[in-house]
């Protein structure tokens, strides 16, 4: 498919945007909590991998692990531009995640929801502390610096939070067979 | 840049590749993993999970219209037509029309076969000139162009299948400087429709195109010119279009009129 893309045919780049939209754009706006600018960074990532797919290197992984570690990063980069204060919503319920069926729609592939079922069930598995710390870097861009400051906690217990629970979750896809 | 050991870079790297760390230890990590082959294995792993858990997020499905948006910008971008599917696929839309494409269809009817007829299409599409395309892609909202694009890419589908004739338009007095072709398969009960130049109507007007037989006018459907002029109409004919002698274009009130009110502006024989 990214062969084609790399061939500027837009039929192909149209059926990976319809794959992988809704986890780059749900990505973005978690972080951004901006529609409009979820969106702009949605097209952004698009976009890039449009003009240049060869930046994609399969011996490095998969195409979707690639595609939202660009998304995360585009997202983030405009999330510290403008500087926005951080209001983390307190209700953020991984457990209400997992039972809930948000699941349904054409544009996913099927791996992308067993995957995202791994990864949530690997989550809620973790200490409530550990879940805390990878809830706001991972999807409200905040740095370890500013996670101790709005928990009130020191900063060497964050990082150690943040090291065991990707030491955890990694452990835990492993275990599971997934890998992205 | 200071210089940090193998175990520091372990340190780093989850929270690196969360993009949590702060710009001075990130610049040391990123110089350490420069010069370091197995922490640069390490961090590969830890990416993996980190994009394994951009997936945890609560899914939003993006706005229907982000798709479109995403498509036309790709689109421009490559200076392509956004029309969706199998024509883009055939041949990139040229931003101008080549000279030969414009002569072969000012003779006033080309005929053409099978898949020659889908490239004449996309050619006469890059005919009608790319600044006129933008801009009647930006006359209409993103919802009537989505439906917009879907039927032409099912008409254009339509009438490439076998025998296409491309005829030119004439313009008639008050339409001097209008250009524009239609492309009709006789068989099938739709063609495509383009025109440039177009004067543009106020609010409350829309062009109406007429197909004509045995001296009776068929309402063929509307068509809708930006401000520069330019315009797409997926026709649709009560009867295959090898049954109609002659297709027109009036000006009529919004909605339409069940049969020609003004002068014609444009027209030619379908013979």
């Amino acid at each position: 498919l990214l062969e084609r893309v790399g061939q500027r045919d837009m039929a192909a780049f149209v059926e990976v945007y319809r794959r992988y939209a809704r986890a780059v754009y749900s990505l973005a706006l978690s972080i951004l909590r901006d529609g409009m600018a979820a969106e702009e960074v949605t097209q952004d990532v698009f976009l890039k991998v449009w003009r240049q797919p060869e930046l994609y290197r399969p011996e490095r992984g998969k195409f979707a692990a690639w595609l939202l570690t660009v998304a995360r990063h585009h997202s983030i980069d405009r999330l510290r531009k403008e500087r926005r204060s951080f209001a983390v919503p307190a209700g953020d319920d991984l457990a209400q995640r997992l039972r809930t069926d948000e699941d349904e729609g054409p544009d996913d592939i099927a791996w992308l929801h067993a995957m995202r079922q791994a990864v949530l069930s690997a989550l809620a598995s973790l200490p409530p502390p550990q879940q805390e710390v990878v809830r706001l870097a991972c999807f409200h861009g905040l740095t370890q610096a500013e996670i101790a400051a709005h928990l009130q906690q020191p900063l060497g217990t964050i990082k150690t939070r943040m090291r065991l629970a990707l030491r955890r979750l990694r452990l835990f896809l492993e275990s599971q067979g997934m890998e992205m | 840049v200071r210089l940090i050991t193998c175990d520091d870079a372990g340190e780093l790297l989850p929270a690196y590749v969360l993009e949590a760390l702060d710009a001075e230890e990130r610049q040391a990590l990123e110089a350490h993993l420069a010069a370091c082959a197995p922490c640069r294995e390490e961090l590969r792993a830890l990416q993996q999970v980190a994009a394994a858990l951009a997936l945890a997020v609560s899914w939003q499905q993006p706005p229907a219209h982000l798709e479109e948006r995403v498509r036309v910008a790709a689109a421009q971008e490559a200076g392509l037509s956004p029309l969706p599917g199998s024509l883009t696929d055939l041949a990139p839309l040229p931003t101008s029309a080549p000279r030969w494409a414009v002569s072969a269809t000012r003779a006033r009817r080309t005929l053409l076969r099978g898949a020659a007829g889908a490239v004449a299409a996309a050619l006469v599409l890059g005919a009608v000139g790319a600044t006129g395309w933008w801009g009647w892609q930006q006359h209409v909202s993103n919802r009537q162009l989505r439906a917009a694009l879907a039927r032409y890419q099912q008409a254009l589908s339509r009438v490439g299948q076998g025998q296409v004739v491309v005829y030119e338009l004439q313009p008639d007095p008050g339409a001097e400087g209008a250009r524009g072709h239609i492309l009709v398969n006789p068989s099938e009960t739709v063609a495509v429709l383009m025109v440039n130049n177009l004067p543009p109507l106020p609010a409350h007007m829309v062009y109406q195109v007429w197909l004509i037989r045995d001296g009776q006018r068929e309402s063929g459907g509307f068509l809708y010119v930006s401000e520069s002029g330019a315009g797409m109409a997926v026709v649709s004919a009560p009867q295959p279009l090898s049954s109609y002698q002659a297709v027109g274009i009036t000006p009529e009130p919004k909605g339409g009129s069940p049969g020609p009110t003004a002068p014609r502006v444009m027209g030619t024989r379908l013979t």
